[in-house]
């Protein structure tokens, strides 16, 4: 990774990116399995690996919630991590995000400004999603969108501590979006009925898994694994 | 692997693999940690030292200090520490998380919710199993008996013994893991993830219309390989799986066909054994494979001290031997010993008849013959049975596990006196185990019994509780799987009275079975299940006291009063 701690990179002199994502909700950097590090933050992984992979400029928009972090870092030769200031950088409860929009709105406007707007925004969780569809629809920009999680479920399941109007916005958001990633069917399920979206919308993308479970060092007889997928060119 | 013959696979796989329950994640009150632990504790306390280990993966030093002082055995946590019976690994990466899951038994994740659950993913797509709460990928992907359990958030009764399956057949993880590797390598063949997301972009960028896409990615259906996965699956270490074009020569080799002449068709895997039917000179016969499997009994039974693996050979050599008892369908091997072949078509019994319909519906739904009782709906279902039984003081049906304990009794058997003879004489060859029921039985009358007592009670056991059991071959209704021939108990054994049902009172027993079970079909299958034994039993006993023109007085009020009393059970 270019651009560690402390060493402010630039944008400066780039072209525009082709994607921006947007996820105010989970910092890439951020491991899974300790605080709040956990699917998300995995997925930012995987989709900016994948861009950078296959060439596709683009810029991961999060909030600064970790001001020990530089704010912009570049992530491949074609990725870039921005870190937007939306409250005082550092730990914020989520829940208050609700009431950031319009700074938020405001801090992703001026990353556009600066480097000009992209083919085609995708946010991740509900609250990037209102931010990429009030951005998208002022700029005349499609926008994508990854559910992760939805509001209808998570109370149903007996979770109440989301603000009480993620569900009217999530509904808002879900119809916007050009396209809808859901990960699992019970996701997709949850949309189509609780959230009346058209099923055609909806793309389930599942999760990958990382080449260390596919191919573990051993088999259960203890039979070393092939080397080979490491030398495979995917 | 080169130095490694296949026999020493098998024999020094078991110990390897007898791993720890596994737990990947964040350690917060959603993941349910509590759970697992609350019922882990309780499985340390019912099975001491032969409950597996239990590692907890994730989390900071401050947020596992936070869990661990949520416990009100704190003290016996920390003794179990001591021990490195608990282990927490904190934080981990990819490959450390990996490692872990070499050596883990089985993952269980317990989250209140979860929107997909990638540890899930992870562990299946390594061939572990899962004990997972009904969300994400678990709903999509995990099925119980094949690679993993569903259990609510928040049921630790139900967590406690799933966990405990494991425990006792160290065989069950690794067995349910090849069929849960087989189904997350095709979820994420069918799902790509990468080239999804490149078609939406690119399309999107465009701002075309979504539907140009066509229809979303189907999700995959769990995988139903032909060698089944979970209760009575293959032994997981088993080499060497014979194929179609295996099983075809030996069938050419059997019946001496020309190549290729015959018809040869693979069936549904059962019993322990890969199934072919075979059409060749206007005879439909059935070629069968018995592989290594592992014993389920172990499952759910914590007395279980016999082996936990049946080898293939070993089964095939006791298939060989109990079919040249009269009453069995005979066999013929081919020279390598893998296959055998019988002169019945596979699967049924003749068409038509009342044990048809039955049949069919109890092939549905396998596992349910020998699943011990876990949910609420079995309890109840249980507890609504047992009265009835306990009314015939059948005393098995008071203690836990007791529907296993009735179905096993409730095998199929079927007595020849010269047999017995035999058995008594010493001429019989059977196990260990078959001796000491013998032996029981002297020891239960307080007495050694007269020889010819002892005649009347002691038969040759079938074995396998299946309807599929009896087949129609050139010489009438006959019993199909030797391999299970052996000493038994006398008295309550239901084989031979269901070959006289199938075979000589189709009338009656199409009027005794068919009207309660078409009422019952919608009802959960479980509860016919129960219905079923418990008619087969009853028939028996009519048949046995020579009131067989009684039954439909006595079972008819029976079956109402059962099916209410199930009915209103349900959940």
């Amino acid at each position: 990774m270019i651009g560690g701690h402390g060493a402010a990179a630039t944008l400066a002199g780039r072209g525009a990116p082709r994607v921006v994502l947007i996820c105010l909700h989970a910092d890439p950097a951020m491991p899974a399995g300790v605080g709040e590090g956990g699917g998300t933050h995995s997925y930012l992984r995987e989709l900016m690996r994948f861009l950078g992979r296959s060439e596709i400029d683009h810029i991961l928009l999060t909030r600064w919630a970790d001001p020990e972090l530089p704010q912009v870092q570049r992530t491949s030769s074609h990725g870039w991590l921005h870190r937007l200031r939306i409250g005082p950088p550092g730990p914020l409860d989520k829940r208050l995000l609700a009431g950031l929009h319009a700074t938020t709105v405001a801090a992703v406007t001026e990353v556009f400004d600066e480097f000009g707007p992209p083919d085609l925004l995708h946010s991740v969780y509900w609250n990037s999603g209102q931010a990429a569809m009030d951005v998208a629809a002022e700029r005349g920009l499609a926008f994508v969108h990854t559910v992760i999680s939805n509001g209808w479920r998570r109370e149903a399941s007996g979770q109440d501590d989301q603000p009480p109007e993620r569900i009217a916005i999530e509904r808002r958001v879900f119809h916007a979006a050009h396209r809808i990633f859901s990960i699992c069917s019970q996701e997709r399920n949850d949309l189509v009925h609780a959230y009346g979206v058209p099923a055609e919308r909806i793309v389930v993308v599942g999760r990958p898994v990382g080449s260390a479970f596919e191919n573990p060092a051993r088999d259960m007889l203890g039979r070393p694994r092939s080397h080979l997928p490491d030398i495979c060119v995917p | 692997m080169s130095g490694l013959s296949p026999d020493s696979l098998e024999d020094h796989a078991p110990w390897w693999n007898e791993g720890p329950y596994l737990y990947v994640g964040r350690i917060a009150r959603s993941k349910g940690v509590f759970h697992i632990l609350s019922a882990w504790l309780s499985l340390v306390a019912r099975l001491g030292t032969r409950c597996p280990d239990l590692w907890i993966a994730g989390g900071a030093p401050s947020e596992i200090a936070e869990e661990r002082a949520r416990h009100s055995q704190r003290r016996l946590l920390e003794r179990l520490e001591a021990q490195g019976r608990l282990r927490w690994w904190g934080y981990l990466d990819e490959g450390g998380l990996s490692a872990l899951l070499l050596k883990a038994r089985v993952l269980i994740m317990h989250s209140t919710y979860e929107p997909g659950g990638r540890v899930v993913l992870e562990a299946m797509t390594q061939g572990v199993p899962v004990i997972a709460t009904p969300n994400g990928f678990a709903l999509d992907l995990v099925r119980d008996w094949l690679t993993g359990f569903l259990v609510s958030a928040g049921d630790t009764s139900l967590l406690r013994r799933r966990m405990e399956h494991f425990a006792l057949q160290p065989l069950l993880g690794p067995s349910m893991g090849i069929a849960a590797r087989a189904t997350a390598l095709d979820a994420l063949r069918s799902w790509d993830f990468y080239r999804a997301h490149g078609r939406v972009y690119a399309q999107a960028a465009q701002q075309a219309e979504p539907c140009s896409l066509g229809a979303p990615p189907a999700l995959p259906e769990v995988i139903v390989d032909r060698l089944p996965g979970g209760l009575a699956g293959r032994y997981p270490f088993a080499p060497v799986i014979p194929d179609d074009a295996a099983a075809r020569l030996a069938a050419e080799r059997l019946l001496g066909l020309k190549p290729g002449s015959g018809r040869i068709a693979a069936l549904p895997c059962e019993g322990g054994a890969l199934r072919w039917s075979v059409d060749a000179a206007d005879r439909c016969l059935m070629l069968t494979h018995l592989y290594s499997t592992y014993e389920p009994r172990a499952i759910w039974d914590c007395r279980y001290s016999g082996p936990l693996f049946r080898s293939g050979r070993d089964r095939r050599r006791r298939e060989a031997h109990g079919s040249r008892f009269r009453g069995f369908a005979a066999v013929a091997e081919d020279e390598t010993g893998e296959f055998q072949l019988r002169d019945v078509p596979p699967g049924k019994v003749a068409a038509g008849n009342p044990l048809e319909r039955l049949q069919q519906a109890l092939i549905a739904f396998p596992p349910l013959w020998a699943e011990p009782p876990c949910s609420d709906d079995r309890a109840s279902l249980t507890a609504a049975a047992a009265g009835w039984w306990e009314r015939r003081e059948m005393s098995p049906w008071r203690s836990e596990g007791a529907v296993a304990a009735a179905l096993r009794r409730t095998t199929l058997r079927v007595a020849w006196p010269e047999t017995e003879e035999k058995l008594l004489r010493g001429d019989l060859k059977v196990g260990a185990r078959n001796k000491a029921a013998v032996i029981a039985l002297r020891d239960r009358a307080g007495r050694i019994a007269s020889r010819e007592a002892t005649l009347t009670r002691i038969s040759l056991q079938h074995g396998e509780p299946s309807f599929s059991s009896i087949g129609s071959g050139p010489g009438g209704s006959c019993l199909l799987g030797g391999e299970w021939a052996g000493a038994a108990w006398w008295g309550r054994d239901a084989a031979l009275l269901l070959l006289r049902v199938a075979a000589d009172l189709p009338g009656e027993g199409t009027v005794l079975v068919r009207d309660p079970l078409a009422r019952l079909c919608p009802e959960p299958q479980r509860r016919v299940v129960v219905l079923l034994w418990a008619i087969v039993e009853r028939l028996f006993e009519l048949a046995e006291a020579g009131q067989r023109d009684g039954f439909r007085e006595e079972i008819d009020p029976f079956l109402e009063t059962l099916a209410a009393a199930l009915t209103s059970a349900s959940p």
